[in-house]
This record gives C-alpha cells, structure tokens and sequence, in this order.
C-alpha cells in the first residue's frame, strides 16, 4: 500500500532547493518503498527550472544534465545553457581545470592547516564551465592520474528495463565509453 | 575416553547417513551456481504455503540474536562492546550464511562463510568430528576471512542428531591483541606473524564452555587478559542464548521445517535486495577513487623489505545488472609488506556496510546481500593477496574507502533517479589511539581508545549541510562512548577537551559535518606510557578523491603531540588547548610552549608521553556536495555566528560572501559586495585555469617523463599491473606501447 | 507536623490515584475495603486543576458523595501524569544555562553520537534516518569552566585516586559565565563537570559561587548540579538528567503543585503524591523530580507488585494491552526490575527506570499487507478512533475483533457506542483477504495469530533475556484489550499462573493507589575485593559499606522529614552494585538486611552477587579469579502509608448465579465457528468458574476464555486461567 505513494511535485521541488523541512524528508526517508514515478516527476520539475528546451534525460549533477538537444543528440549540458558534447565522453574534459598542488593553494581549500592534502603525493583539481565558471567537480587524487568518468549512464537500458518507456532513438553504441575519442585526437595533435 | 569413543561412533554414523560440512557446502555452491537462486530455492514454499508460520519462525529466530546481545554485552569489560557498536552475535546455516543478526557492526558476517568453508575444507566435523555447543576461536583473515585480527570471533556449532544444523556466532572488537604494536590495529606490521594473536579456526570449548588452558592464551599473549578474558565470556554468553534458542526452534517446527526454512529466508532476501536495486539505481558504471597513505621508510629498517612508503590505491566501479550489481576493485594496489592489506573476506565486511544500509534496511538481514553484490576481488591485489601471510592489522585504514566509494556510487544513482532525500556524501574516516603503559607501582596495562570509530559527522546531503557526530558507515549505533569511561581505562591520560572541531569538513554548497577532535593530558605515566594511532584516512589524502557535484572531499584526520610544555601556565590561566585548532593558535600567538611539537598526517610511530604532554587528534570529518560559490550567504554568516567556520577570511574567499561584525561581534551580511565578490571569484575561475585540452598536453608529457614523487610511481607500477587499470591509464594519457612504470 | 504528613489516621481510609493522561484523566477512588470506583474527565494541559477536579467530582458521584467529602476521609492521593515528557516533546521548557568542564562545551550537540534512539534494527540500519534530538538548551547558553578531577582507574588503586584534584575550579570563568547567563535571560542554571559522581566537590564549589553571583545582582535562578541529579558515571548520560531536571521538571513542579493545592482547597491534608520510574511514590517538593517522568505505566507495575505480595506470588511478568502499545514489565521476587539507562523521547538518561518493553501493537494498531504479501500491524493507530468499526479510515485490530465476534459491537463502553460490523467486515476482505488469497475469517485469524505472535515473543524475550524461566513466573494481563487477547499471547508459554482482575482495565491508576512511600538513594563507591584479603582488610571493607549506608540513611530521614514523614517510621532497603574486577557494568544485588561489620557478612554480599549473576548468565560467563569491585551502595527507605486493602469474598458454588449468564454469541476462533456463552462480569462471584468456550463481558472490557479453558473466581475475585 506505501508502494502506491506519490510525491507532489511541490514536494520534489522543495528537495531540489533545499527548502524541504526536516518532517517531510524524514517520512520520504520512511516509504517502506519508494515511490514508482519519482522519476518522471522530478525530470518535470527539473524541466520547468531551465532555461533552454532541450528534453533532459537524466540529471548528472546541481547543475548538470545528459539532454537530447535540438541537433538530436545526447550531449551533457550545463544550467547556463553550454553543452558538454557527447555523454559518452567524459565531461569533465570538456571543462576548464584548475590544479592546487603546493600546501598554499590548498591551504585556500581545506581547513585547519593540517587537514590539507600532501603536496606531490595529491592536488586538488577543479573543473568549471568553460561559460559560467560552476564548479562542477572536484577531484583530490595523486599527480598523473586519469581524469575519473565518475558516471555513465546506460540510458537505453534505464528507460526500457526500468521506466518501461523506451527511448525513441536506442542503439547498440549508447553505452560505451567514448572519452579515447577525444584523447586519441588530442595526441595527434600534440605538440612535440 | 569417553568422549573419543562418541567421536569416533559419530565419526562412522557421518560416512553412512549424516551429510559432512565439505558436502553441504559442495552443495549449496552448486546449486546457487546453478540456478542462481540460494541454494536452488526457486519457489518460497514455507511462505506461500503459510506466511504467517514463517514469519513467527523468522521473528523467533532474530528475537533470540537480538536479546543475546542486549544481554550478553554488559559482561563486557571494554567500552567499544558494551557502549558502543564494536560487538555482534548471529546465527547462520550450516554452511555459514547468515540468517539474522544482532545490532552492532552487522557487515562481519561476511566472514563466517569463510571460516566454515574452511572447516568443511579441512573436515573438522570427520576429525575429531563436531558436537552441540564447541567454541571454535577464530581471528585470521586468510583462513578465516577476518577483516583484522582486532575483530576476534567465536563460533559456536549447533547439531541436531549428530548433524551441524547452523552456527551461532559472537563477534568483538578487542582492546588488545598482543602484537609488536600494543592496542588493536598493529599499524607497524609487515606480515602476519607481527599481527598479535592470530588464530585459524580452532577449537577452545566444549558444551558452550571454554577449555581451561583457553585463559592462559589471554594471559601470556595479550597485554589486557582482564579484559579480553571478559570479553571472551561475553562472546561465549551470547552464543549459549542463541544455542538453546535454536534447539527450541528445532523442537516446535521440527529439523525439516528448519532447515528448510533457513534457506527460503536466504532467498527471500536477496530477491527484496535486487529489487531494491533496481528500484533505486540507474544502469550504468559508476567510478570511485581513493588513496591512503603508508609511511614506513626510515621506521623499518629491522625488516628492509619493509623499509619504504606505499601510497594506496583503491580504485572501484559499480554497475547494476540482473542479479544485483558488481562491485570491481582492479586497478587498486598490489598487497605490500604492510599492515594495510585486506582478504576477500576483511574486503566484503567493508564492502556490505553501505550495501546493507542502502538495499537491506527493509528486508531481513541475511547472507542475501552477499548474492546480490558480486565482488570482483583481482588476485594479487590487496583485496586479495597471493602471499599467504600478509599482516592485515590495520585494512580497515583504507577498507572503509572502498565502501565509501560503493556506497557514494548509490549517492549519484538515488540523486540522478530523483530520490534525493536518500543521496549524502559518504565518507569513511575514523580515528582511536592505543598503546601500554607501566605505573609507577610497576603495574603494567594495554588500551585502546575507540571513541572515534564511534561516530563521524555525515557528508554534506544534496539539500542541506551533513549533521555532526551523528553516523558510523561502519556500525549502525553511533556511539562514542563517554570521556569517564575511557579516560579509567588509560590511568595517565586525562581529557582537556572532547568537541567538534571548527572548520573542519569539506566545503560546497552545503558542507559536511564537522569531524571531532579530543585533547589528552599526561599525568604522573610512572615507568612508561607510550601511545600509537591507527587510522581510517589519514589527511595527506583526502577520504575519498571524489568530491561531490563540485563539493569537496572530507580532509583526513590527523594527531598533534605537543610534548615538553607549559601546561601548567595555561591552567593557572584557565585557558587549556580545548582542541587542535585551538593548540595550533596558542602555539602561533606563544601562549602554549612545546619542546617537541609534531603534526601526524601519516601514522605516528610509538609516541612516549611525559608529565604535561599533550596527544591531541582529529577525525570524522566529512564531504561537501555543489559549488561552494552556491551557498545561501545567510548560512555561511550563520557558520561564523555558531563558530562552525570560525575563519572569516577562508570562508570569504571559499564562498565569495562579505560580512562585517557590528558592535555585538555578530557577523552580519554585506549582500551587494558578496554579489560582487562572487562575480569577481567566477571571472577569477576562468582566468585561472586551464582548457582541459591544453591541462592534458601538459600533465600528459610529465606522465611521459614520469615526473612523479616515488610513492605515486610505485603506486601506478602496481595499479598498472592489472589490464583494466593499464588499459584506462594508456587511453587517457595515449601512451606509447612501451611506456612503463615498472623499475627496468 | 502529622497534618502535613502522608501517612494517615484510621478516619482518613479514602486513597484517591490519578492518572494524567494523553487524553483522559482516570480517578480511582479506592475505599477502606479495598473496592473503587473510577471517575473520568478530559486531560487539560494548560488547567490540570480543573481536569483534577472534574475527574475526582465523577468519581465522587459515583459514591453519592462530593469532592470535598472524599478529600476530608483521604488518607492518600497519588497524582500521575505525563506532563512532564509532553514538555520536553513540545520542547516548552525553562531556558536552561550551562557550566560544563572546560573541552565538553559541545556535549549537548554532540549527544554521544546517539541518534537512533526508539529506532527498530531495520531503521537504525537505514541510516540517512538518524537525527539528533533536538537540544534541551541552546549551545550558546553552555559555557566551559577550566576545572578537573580524576576518576581513578579500573584497574584500582594503581594511578592517582579517586577525585585527585588535577585543575582548580576556575573561579573568574564561573562569575563571568553566570553573569552571561542572566544577561541571556536564562531562568535555571546546571553544571556538569566530569566525575562528579564520584566527588562533588567541584560541582559544588561552582554552585556556591553562582549562587553568591546571583545574589549579588539580586535574580534567584535555581542552580543545580549533575552530581546532585543523577551520581552516576558516563557524562552524556548524566548530562541529559540534568537537562530533563532543569528544563523540563522543575516548571512541571509549579504545575503539580497547584493540582495539589487544589487537592487542599478541598480539605486533604497530606502532600499530593507521584510516582517515581522505578517505583515508589514521593511529594512534589522531591529534588529530583525529572525521576517520575513515567509515573504513568509505572502504576501497573506497582499494582502488579502489590497483587503479588497479597496472593503470595514473587515473580510475575506484567501484561497491558492498550490502544497503541503493548507492554511489558518485570516483578522479580516482589522486587521492581530496573534498568540503569532509560531511553526517554530520544535522550538516554542516567535514570534508574523499571525493566518495560513494549512492541507498537494494540488494539487501535493499523492492519495492512505490503506487496510483498508480508502482514504488517501498526505502528500506526486509531487512537480513541477505535477503528473502520468506528470513525477510522484504516483497518484495526479492534475491527478484526468485532468480525470475528470477540468484542461485541453492541456493548463496547456498556454499550454507550455501537459498533459497525459489516464496515469492519468489508475493510478486512479489502485490506487482507484479498491481497493474501484467504478467506476473510481465516485473515482476520491470520492477523490476530501475527498481533498474538509479536506480544507473545515479546513476552518470552522479556523473560529469556534475563535469564529467567518462565515457569517461575505469573502472567497478569490487563489493559482494557489485554483480557481479549490474553488466549492468543499466552498461548504456548508455560506460566506458573495467568490471572488478571475485575478491573483490568482501570489496573494501572488502581496500581498507582498501591505505590508505596519509598525513595531510593545511591552513593558511588570505587572499593575493591580482591580475592585472598586478610581478615583485617575485610573488616575494613565491611566497615567502608556500613557507614556509606549510614550516610545514606542520615540523608533519606533528613528528606523525608522536610516532606513530612515522621522519620521514627521510616524503615530501609539496602543493596549494592557489584561487579568482577575489569567489568564495565555494575550488577544490583540486593541483601536481605543491612548487617556489615566484618569477613562473614561480606562474604554474603559476594555469595549474593554469585547468585544474582548465574541467574543471568551461563557459567561460563562468571569469572570469581578476578576478584569483585563494588562501585555504588543502593539504600531505599520506606515510609508508611495507607494501601488498599483485596477484599476476601465468601466462597460460592463453582457453576454462576444464573443472573451472571448473559446469552450466548458465535465467534470464529481456533479456524470455525464455535458458540460462546457470555458472561456478566459484575455478577460473577468468588468461587466461580466460567467454562470455555465464554466471554466475560464488562463495559470497560472482555475477557476471552477459549473451548476447553477454565476461568476461575477466588476468594478475592482474581481471575485464574486454566
């Protein structure tokens, strides 16, 4: 019977702005089961806060999203409207980085003094939008290490198996780690 | 002789009738595998055929665990067991599976199928045979699949006409186990043999009674037999209960209804558990990372082999699939001599804390989740070494990275499917100290403070800041304990302080919970008290590498020793170091003079206090979750007010907000000025950094030149070692064929 | 003085017992032979006077008399109520100021890390569930004083003792903090400071000095110590004492205090009464008053314990079947079981509490099936909306009761309320006939078998996880559903007896009019019985015992005076806690007399330690190679006062006065339709015996006795189940 709960989107939207009082989180928190629609709902709601009209697939993170955009592709894009190109590819390098690796520039970051990361052994790396400067990720791993795809959706899977709407555009390709096509052109164009 | 001649007569009766434990466990492998339901149960029967019978069996069943842990544990003589989550009793098949379990640190029941296929392996059951009611000891990880040999198990067979029809099991944290490294993590190991009392599966007891000789294994090879006798007692005591409750449930629903029921309750779990996960999940693979640091050159030099610093890697994915998800640890480290490394079983009490709470809260706990979480342990990895006696003293160091990162992988699911109120930062640092001491009068003693393995702050949640002190992944009763009973236990240590630490925690939109930090005064320590500090992230890396939506991981935690001071000064002024902000201040302003002042973001070798030292530390911090530049600036002035985040300049630059105090010293906001500190910060962004494409030309030729510090090349030539890990380096970094990592 | 007094003379016979509830105030006005009559009104939190006096002019009437003419004859009035846990739900306390040691100021935020308090194991394994409770004062009233003691070891006398100084009460930090705190208006200051329950001192010293701030500024603000609250070790516990003590009980007290002067208004002369959480009874003028926190359901207990003294019976485990919950209590040996840390709306306290355990399934508790075709009863309820039956949207356990013709719809409240039956019916093929694929009989038999299922293990954990047999136990059942119920919960566990009384469904405000005048005293105590002392240094422990009690007794006459007892009657209890040598946790035992005055009578306090402990656990847990601790002396001291008497009635012929025989009712138990004879509870006499199948119907409830089963009068009208 709690199965067949369903959460008003004013509900959905109060979590998304973190304006949701604790009573309700915590009989959210309780469903014995989750609410089924949630989904649906909360891509409406995230639909009506942004400003483009691209369809969102899924929410990636605040402020990030995997979209069909108007050419018909599945691209990750940001609130401010910059898109990220092909989901498959990791986003992350298709943002701006900064990198703190001496005990001063991460001292701006982690507080108190010895609660910074080891210099050489780690930095901090954050990624922005190249247009609105969000940061959209932070990574703290050792020097050299690859840029991390925290997350790649099997959409096609996703939208069959588990909404039971099946995309209208599903391939064979949809799940498959695209990210060496970027880096393999970068290589050729590397300089010495 | 008596007893031999049973044995034996039983011995005989087994090879007619009476499947052995290596058959029942043959079996049930069998039939899991093939079917891919526990035990080929493809049909609830017991349940269909009458709900209501099977759940009073069930509800017998789980009452008798809980009940032997509310009473059993007051026999306990150490604080983690009687106040805290650090102690656990459960009931399982024969073949070691669990059925339900008590409160506390409920994932060590990923162990017991191990330590039973090992028996079953090495027929204990033909010889000597096993009867109703032996305690077997059990605390080694390769045998018996214990996490460390801090975590010390009794079994407790249950037999019904001559058959072992399940085991009852009783689980605690010791406060010492009598390894080089006084206390429970022998953080200085480099192999098993320097892991204090380590015991394969052996028996100690009869008819749920301990053997005589069993005191004198406490007494001669562990510095607090008191205590661990106690302990012991209070393991064996739990058992007992669940051992008669088990008979009467044999009685009133009869072997065959029993054991059938034991494995529907099995099967339907682990169905609740892949539904969950399907209901809560989003297809697709998640990545996680995390490092943790060894810092053993110029320590070891005994033991050359060991005389190095390793940097841990742990590195895992998640992905959903039709019978639960997989969990791949390669690319993480190889196993090294060091008291860091992790068995299968040590891995999976891990791995099942964030499993567990995400997708078993609402069905019951049993060995389903182990179906449902197919791990991938690479062989040679620290998850699973193909040295046979690695020291695993201290894997929960960096184990608890690797549940975080699980754990944080159904962070993003929850939050991508919508159920946001589910999805927080998850972060696994923890802290203690221990060590051993002489009196003046010459008593000798061993402790182990655990209060900060009893609760950490929580990370940030995708729609508001993490609360304090209020979780531990590792154990579902937060608890720290209280400062009177610890500070009895440790006779020369004396709290000058035990709070939140201001500041502490990782920033973002919302931030986390601040980690807690305790100061300890040395008093009159008589001969000799030295301490060391185990660890769970220690704050040259972060807890995990990934932040949060563009938040900030949670910051390690980390030990002050000031020694060699003017304590007394400072108390004639009423102003003792109340934490280590407040220690590093009075340090800097001169008010606080020390000798030998040193800050620990590594391991602390054995540390010997005087009168008027001071061993302050720092843990349970948490993660931040978005940009710091979203903060609402109301609760960043809030922060300041409540001393949460005391340092206004650090706060100003991390969340482009402007305030001035008023007259009150009240911080109030500047909200025109914040604007345009938070544009000036954006624009500052952007000038700042780099195209990912030009960062990657860049950081690509020194992976080229290998310019890295030694430990990170050491690390990548383990990591690279495995082909997933080799695989991903090479096409991101486009790497020549040839390229190396490895010493040529 | 004897005016002011709480035990009586022979003209004033009257006992009068409330219990304040959530919704209703019970009055039980008990006469000189032992016989009540209830009396009922509205609760009204912001007026209790008036629901005082409504509830106790009804039950008066009942008598033909008035108010004034049962409080002229009362010779005690006992007041129990819930007023103090609604504020510290509602969190409509006193602003609390704070003086911690130096280094704990964040104590009240932190908790101890306890944030699951009142979770079930599948929440707390959920943990994006836990929360903090919310603080009894605000972090910005807290203040940190650079003060320490030591608390000496565990391991004995091996490091500095027991309340080593180690840092001086800072005396500038006090005056200024206590001058912070009147600046912030606080209205009652507490201190805690570490290991205060072993020495005081500090605490005090603290005190004095605010008091003196106090005064000079010319405010009186209470002040009160931990160590004066709550003795005891563990600090996160005792801290939360204090708090339940400063915000919540002493503006409770105000409000108790005009329900008393009420109780005099109408010409009583004794101090109004209320009842401690580990039994026992004292006057609003008690210090610690945060103790009768759930004076509430203490009152069964205590009518158990008194049941069990009058029918010689030493362990009886107590049954009550209520609305929204099912509990259950311990009598060992006519002794109240007591636990040492009470879980309290999300706070542990360091409060001595009686063993009570209860699972959320009563007689309003909500039925439904999940999808996984799993019956769930409760935690939701009707509350005083019964059920579908009445005017609820959810199917209860009450409704399934109806259909199945246990309760008859016809006479719930003597008839005052008619049941709908078919409503019930229909809401149950809903509910779970269907989604279960059973008959609807053999659901609503399903469902009762799982509520009976849950109140019968919780009856046998009681009892196994304390070691105990339950053939060495009585079951007494009360509760206005516990006698409808009680074939189902009891079933298949083999008690000494199963009993329960005529007035079962009022017990526990009778239970409150059968408290005794007992408060209980503790003095921590960090003494050592090593095995292989010499005569001499048993001599001196012995003696050591002996005057800690003697403190404690030179303390209850002091207190019991000033309430106004004449301390020439009061009489002592003694105890202490034990434990082996390195143990945590202390063990109670209780000593037959307070004799200890050398190696002999020590050597009963161990052999009686011995006893109490393989009691509860196996042998193999015991460990007499350590030696024995003793960390606190345990005195509970006694006055007189008036207690209702259990009438003797002469003995009738087995077979019921043909006036007792209702008619007979069909009811679908044990899988069919069996004819049930009913019965009138008021005209059944002593020496009565009801044959199953049979309902004893009463207004306030109805007692079930199943085919083949047997009821049986006694001399005092005890119901004995056979």
């Amino acid at each position: 019977m709690a199965g067949e709960a369903t959460i008003s989107k004013e509900l959905i939207a109060q979590l998304i702005e973190g304006t949701i009082d604790d009573d309700n989180t915590n009989r959210l928190q309780r469903l014995p089961r989750k609410d089924q629609d949630r989904f649906l709902n909360y891509v409406a709601v995230l639909q009506s806060r942004v400003s483009w009209p691209d369809q969102i697939l899924l929410r990636l993170g605040d402020r990030l999203y995997v979209v069909r955009n108007a050419s018909n592709q599945r691209v990750v894009k940001c609130d401010c409207g910059h898109e990220f190109g092909d989901y498959r590819q990791n986003w992350k390098l298709g943002c701006k980085v900064r990198v703190r690796r001496t005990l001063a520039e991460m001292r701006k970051v982690y507080d108190p003094a010895p609660a910074c990361p080891e210099p050489g052994w780690q930095e901090v790396r954050e990624f922005f939008c190249p247009h609105c400067a969000t940061q959209h990720a932070v990574e703290v791993v050792a020097p050299g290490y690859p840029v991390v795809f925290e997350m790649l959706p099997d959409l096609d899977k996703f939208y069959r198996e588990y909404l039971g709407q099946p995309l209208p555009d599903e391939a064979e390709d949809w799940y498959v780690d695209r990210t060496e096509h970027l880096t393999r052109h970068w290589a050729a164009n590397a300089t010495g | 002789m008596a007893v031999v001649s049973e044995r034996v007569a039983r011995s005989a009766k087994k090879t007619s009738t009476i499947p052995t434990l290596r058959q029942m466990v043959a079996e049930r492998d069998r039939l899991t595998q093939d079917t891919g339901h526990y035990c080929g149960i493809s049909e609830l029967s017991l349940r269909d055929a009458d709900p209501i019978r099977y759940e009073r069996f069930y509800n017998k069943l789980h009452a008798a665990v809980l009940a032997a842990r509310e009473s059993a544990r007051v026999v306990a003589a150490s604080p983690g067991s009687r106040e805290m989550g650090e102690c656990l009793w459960g009931i399982t098949t024969p073949e070691g599976d669990t059925l339900a379990v008590s409160m506390g640190f409920l994932s060590h029941t990923a162990i017991f199928p191990v330590a039973i296929r090992y028996m079953a392996d090495n027929d204990y059951d033909v010889n000597d045979g096993i009867e109703d009611g032996d305690v077997y000891a059990v605390s080694d990880g390769k045998t018996g699949g214990v996490p460390h040999p801090g975590d010390f198990y009794s079994f407790t067979s249950i037999c019904h006409e001559g058959e072992v029809v399940g085991w009852a099991v009783g689980i605690n944290h010791l406060m010492e186990n009598g390894a080089p490294v006084a206390g429970s993590w022998a953080t200085f190991s480099v192999d098993t043999f320097m892991d204090g009392l380590v015991c394969p599966p052996m028996r100690t007891g009869r008819k749920l009674r301990q053997e005589s000789w069993w005191k004198a294994i406490w007494e001669r090879r562990t510095r607090a037999s008191t205590m661990n006798i106690l302990d012991d007692k209070m393991r064996l005591a739990g058992c007992a209960m669940i051992n008669n409750a088990a008979h009467e449930l044999l009685a009133e629903f009869g072997a065959e209804y029993y054991k059938r029921a034991i494995r529907e309750v099995i099967e339907e779990s682990r169905r609740m558990i892949v539904d969950n996960m399907r209901a809560l999940m989003v297809p697709g693979t998640y990545n996680g990372c995390a490092f943790r640091l060894v810092k053993y050159e110029g320590l070891q030099n005994v033991w050359s082999h060991a005389n190095k610093n390793t940097l841990i890697h742990v590195r895992a994915s998640v992905e959903p699939n039709e019978n639960g998800l997989m969990l791949d640890t390669e690319g993480s480290s190889r196993w090294g001599y060091h008291s860091y490394n992790a068995t299968p079983g040590g891995a999976d009490a891990a791995v099942f804390l964030g499993m567990i709470n995400s997708f078993a809260h609402n069905t019951k706990v049993t060995a389903g989740i182990e179906l449902a979480v197919q791990r991938h342990y690479a062989v040679g990895s620290i998850y699973n070494p193909d040295y046979e006696f690695t020291s695993n003293a201290n894997l929960w160091a960096q184990t608890v990275a690797l549940n975080s990162i699980g754990f944080n992988a159904v962070s993003r699911a929850t939050f991508s499917r919508g159920y946001l109120e589910e999805a927080f930062t998850v972060d696994g640092n923890w802290g203690a100290f221990q060590g051993a001491g002489t009196t003046a009068d010459g008593t000798s003693y061993g402790f182990t403070n655990f209060e900060w393995l009893g609760g950490t702050g929580r990370g940030a949640w995708c729609y508001k800041d993490g609360e304090p002190l209020v979780w531990a992944a590792w154990s579902q009763i937060a608890t720290i304990g209280d400062a009177e009973e610890f500070e009895a236990c440790v006779p020369p240590l004396f709290y000058l302080g035990r709070k939140l630490l201001p500041g502490y925690f990782g920033y973002g939109k919302y931030r986390g919970g601040p980690g807690n930090s305790a100061v300890h005064w040395c008093v009159e320590p008589g001969k000799h008290v030295a301490l060391t500090r185990p660890n769970g992230g220690l704050s040259c890396t972060t807890s995990v590498g990934l932040g949060m939506s563009g938040g900030y991981p949670g910051p390690g935690s980390f030990m002050i020793s000031a020694r060699g001071t003017n304590l007394p000064d400072l108390i004639a002024e009423g102003e003792t170091p109340r934490d280590a902000r407040e220690l590093l201040a009075q340090v800097d302003s001169g008010q606080l003079t020390v000798e030998n002042l040193e800050i620990w973001k590594t391991d602390c070798p054995e540390l010997a206090l005087h009168d008027h030292d001071l061993f302050v530390d720092a843990a349970g911090s948490s993660g931040g979750w978005g940009d710091p530049l979203d903060r609402n600036p109301a609760l960043v002035i809030q922060d300041l007010n409540d001393g949460v985040a005391p340092d206004y300049d650090f706060v100003s630059r991390m969340h482009g907000v402007v305030a001035a105090q008023n007259p009150d010293g009240e911080w109030v906001l500047d909200a025109a000025a914040t604007r345009e500190k938070r544009a000036a910060l954006r624009k500052a962004r952007l000038d700042d950094s780099l195209p990912a494409a030009e960062w990657w030309q860049q950081e690509r030729a020194k992976v080229l030149a290998k310019d890295v510090v030694p430990e990170v090349h050491e690390m990548y030539s383990q990591s690279l070692s495995f082909a997933k890990f080799d695989g991903e380096f090479r096409r991101f970094w486009q790497l020549p064929a040839d390229f190396s990592f490895s010493k040529e | 003085m004897s005016d002011n007094s709480a035990t009586a003379t022979d003209d004033r016979q009257f006992i009068l017992a409330f219990d304040a509830g959530g919704t209703m105030t019970d009055a039980i006005l008990v006469k000189p032979d032992g016989s009540f009559t209830v009396g009922k009104s509205i609760s009204r939190r912001e007026d209790e006077p008036r629901s005082y006096r409504e509830s106790v002019t009804d039950a008066a009437s009942n008598l033909g008399l008035t108010a004034e003419e049962v409080h002229a004859r009362c010779g005690a009035d006992i007041y129990c109520g819930t007023g103090m846990l609604n504020t510290v739900l509602t969190g409509n306390g006193r602003k609390v100021g704070l003086m911690v040691t130096r280094g704990f100021e964040d104590i009240t935020v932190m908790e101890g890390g306890l944030s699951y308090l009142g979770q079930s194991q599948n929440e707390t394994l959920h943990q994006q569930l836990h929360r903090h409770t919310r603080p009894l004062v605000d972090s910005k009233n807290v203040f940190g004083i650079s003060e320490r003691l030591g608390g000496g070891c565990y391991q004995g006398n091996i490091h500095l003792p027991p309340g080593a100084a180690l840092i001086p009460v800072n005396e500038k930090q006090v005056v200024k903090a206590v001058n912070a705190m009147v600046d912030r208006g606080c209205e009652v200051i507490g201190i805690l400071f570490l290991f205060s329950f072993v020495d005081a001192r500090h605490e005090h010293q603290a005190k004095a000095i605010a008091e003196r701030v106090l005064r000079e500024r010319g405010v009186s603000l209470p002040v009160v110590c931990s160590a004066d609250v709550a003795p005891v070790s563990k600090e996160n516990n005792r801290l939360k004492s204090l708090l339940f003590q400063c915000f919540a009980a002493e503006l409770v007290r105000d409000s108790l205090m005009s329900v008393e002067t009420q109780a005099k208004a109408y010409g009583y002369q004794g101090r109004l009464l209320t009842l401690l959480s580990y039994g026992g009874a004292v006057n609003m003028e008690y210090e610690r008053l945060y103790e009768t926190m759930i004076s509430g359901p203490i009152g069964g207990l205590i009518g158990a314990q008194f049941i069990g003294e009058k029918l010689g019976i030493p362990n009886i485990v107590t049954a009550d079947m209520g609305g929204t919950s099912f509990d259950v209590g311990l009598i060992v040996e006519n002794r109240l079981a007591i636990t040492k840390s009470a879980d309290i709306a999300g706070h542990r306290l360091a409060l001595q509490m009686v063993e009570l355990d209860s699972v959320g399934s009563g007689a309003g508790s909500v039925v439904w099936v999940d999808e996984y075709k799993r019956l769930h009863v409760g935690p939701d309820s009707a509350g005083a909306k019964v059920g579908v039956c009445l005017n609820f949207d959810r199917l209860t356990v009450t409704d399934i009761n109806v259909v199945m013709g246990y309760v008859d719809p016809d006479y719930f409240l003597g008839g005052q309320v008619k049941l709908d039956r078919d409503k019930a019916l229909a809401a149950l093929e809903e509910a779970v006939a269907k989604p279960l694929g059973l008959s609807v009989y053999e659901a609503g038999a399903g469902v009762l078998d799982i509520v009976n299922t849950q109140m019968n293990d919780l009856l046998r954990t009681m009892i196994a996880a304390k070691g105990y047999d339950t053939h060495d136990f009585t079951l007494l059942y009360y509760g206005g559903a516990g006698p409808v119920h009680m074939y189902g919960y009891a079933e298949g566990i083999e008690f000494a007896d199963v009993i329960t009384l005529p007035w079962a469904a009022g017990f526990s405000a009778f239970g409150a009019a059968c408290a005794e005048y007992m408060h209980r005293y503790s003095r921590g105590l960090r003494t050592l019985i090593p095995n292989g002392l010499n005569e001499a240094e048993q001599t001196d422990i012995a003696r050591q015992i002996r005057s800690a009690w003697e403190g404690l007794e030179a303390d209850a006459r002091t207190e019991m005076q000033h309430e106004g007892v004449d301390p020439g009657k009061v009489t002592f209890r003694y105890g202490v806690a034990a434990r082996y040598i390195g143990q945590l946790e202390s063990f109670d035992t209780s000593l037959d007399n307070g004799e200890m005055n050398g190696p002999a009578d020590l050597q009963r306090l161990i052999d009686a330690f011995e006893e109490m402990y393989t009691k509860v656990y196996p042998d193999g847990a015991r460990f007499p190679d350590a030696g024995y601790s003793l960390t606190a002396v345990h005195l509970e001291a006694i006055a007189p006062k008036p207690q209702p008497i259990l009438a003797e009635h002469p003995l009738s012929p087995a077979e019921p006065d043909a006036t007792a025989f209702v008619g007979s009712r069909e009811v679908y138990h044990a899988g069919q339709w069996t004819t049930f004879n009913v019965y009138e509870m008021a005209n059944l006499k002593a020496g009565n015996v009801v044959q199953g199948p049979a309902i004893i119907r009463d207004p306030m409830t109805t007692v079930v006795v199943p085919p083949g089963r047997t009821m049986s009068f006694d001399k005092y009208r005890v119901l004995h189940y056979k």
